[in-house]
């Protein structure tokens, strides 16, 4: 079965089945735990500390239902490394995540008008970094850009829209 | 699976090609697919000459689609350089085709706009290039 995300900068929208898949509850913050989180919690996984604590937590990870959850928590690492660096940049107009079974494609849309692969160099070292980290995990990162029109006023629900069918 | 001479003399065809192509200065988009598609065959080269391999064998049963498949076996035997070389051109090669540019004149592929003609001369001169020669270092088979 797929599914299918967009997380557009600065604010960051989850499907209710990822929200409800990844949640960080344990007090002392040494375990990761399958439970229904809002919106708040998420962010709290957004943060450096914890980002630390996930990368310590799937290198305990053993079986395959646990490392199914893994791919999910890898896309949050992945969405988290590439947003923050970028947080606020309106180069970095989306992030699709897309699944199926086992393997997650990410694809970062990016809306500079005029050539620019800085973004693109940083997010494979950005890869290369978390496929030595995670060797089994099966995920793909795509870089395409996206150029609205800038003589319109698209909404962005719209452009969303356009992104997602893309 | 087409064996290891069969790719290494496609990539140098590609190679050839998108050589033509950046000096014609037109059809950017085409220049850098067909760069990419010169250092694809060449990196199928290097893993059947290196560890007897290539990607579409069929006991390698995993999940994935058969462009990550060929990047992560780069990945695995020849380390992060190539491989951030070939993800580049991997990554140029998608975005030249699917650039998605609304304010485009359809009148000029958006690519042509888009990618000055010194970035493709880099990607093919600098990029594909240095792949080429790190690979045939590392290789134990002649990819000359």
């Amino acid at each position: 079965m797929e599914t299918t995300s967009t997380i557009t900068s600065p604010r960051f929208f989850y499907t209710r089945a990822q929200a409800e898949a990844v949640s960080l509850v344990s007090p002392n913050q040494t375990q990761l735990n399958v439970a229904s989180i809002d919106y708040s919690t998420i962010e709290k996984i957004l943060s450096q500390e914890i980002q630390k604590k996930i990368f310590d937590f799937l290198a305990t990870l053993q079986t395959e239902r646990e490392l199914d959850y893994s791919s999910i928590l890898i896309g949050k690492l992945l969405e988290n490394s590439v947003l923050e660096k970028y947080r606020g940049i309106q180069q970095v107009s989306a992030i699709t995540s897309a699944r199926q079974e086992d393997f997650s494609q990410f694809t970062v849309y990016t809306s500079n008008p005029h050539y620019d692969d800085q973004l693109m160099n940083q997010l494979i070292d950005l890869e290369i970094e978390l496929k030595h980290q995670f060797p089994d995990l099966l995920f793909a990162i795509e870089y395409l850009t996206f150029i609205p029109d800038r003589g319109k006023d698209i909404p962005l629900s719209q452009k969303e829209s356009l992104i997602y069918q893309a | 699976m087409a064996d290891f001479l069969a790719h290494l003399h496609q990539a140098k065809y590609n190679k050839i090609f998108a050589i033509e192509l950046a000096r014609s200065g037109v059809r950017r988009d085409w220049a850098i697919t067909v760069a990419f598609y010169a250092a694809l065959h060449f990196a199928e080269a290097g893993l059947i000459g290196k560890n007897k391999i290539s990607t579409t064998d069929k006991n390698l049963n995993d999940d994935k689609a058969l462009h990550t498949r060929r990047a992560d076996l780069l990945l695995a035997s020849y380390g992060d350089l190539p491989y951030r070389k070939y993800k580049k051109l991997m990554n140029e090669s998608s975005r030249a085709r699917y650039l998605d540019n609304q304010s485009a004149n359809f009148d000029d592929p958006p690519a042509q706009g888009y990618f000055p003609r010194e970035v493709v001369d880099d990607l093919i001169n600098n990029e594909l290039e240095s792949f080429w020669e790190i690979l045939t270092q590392k290789c134990p088979c002649d990819l000359s």
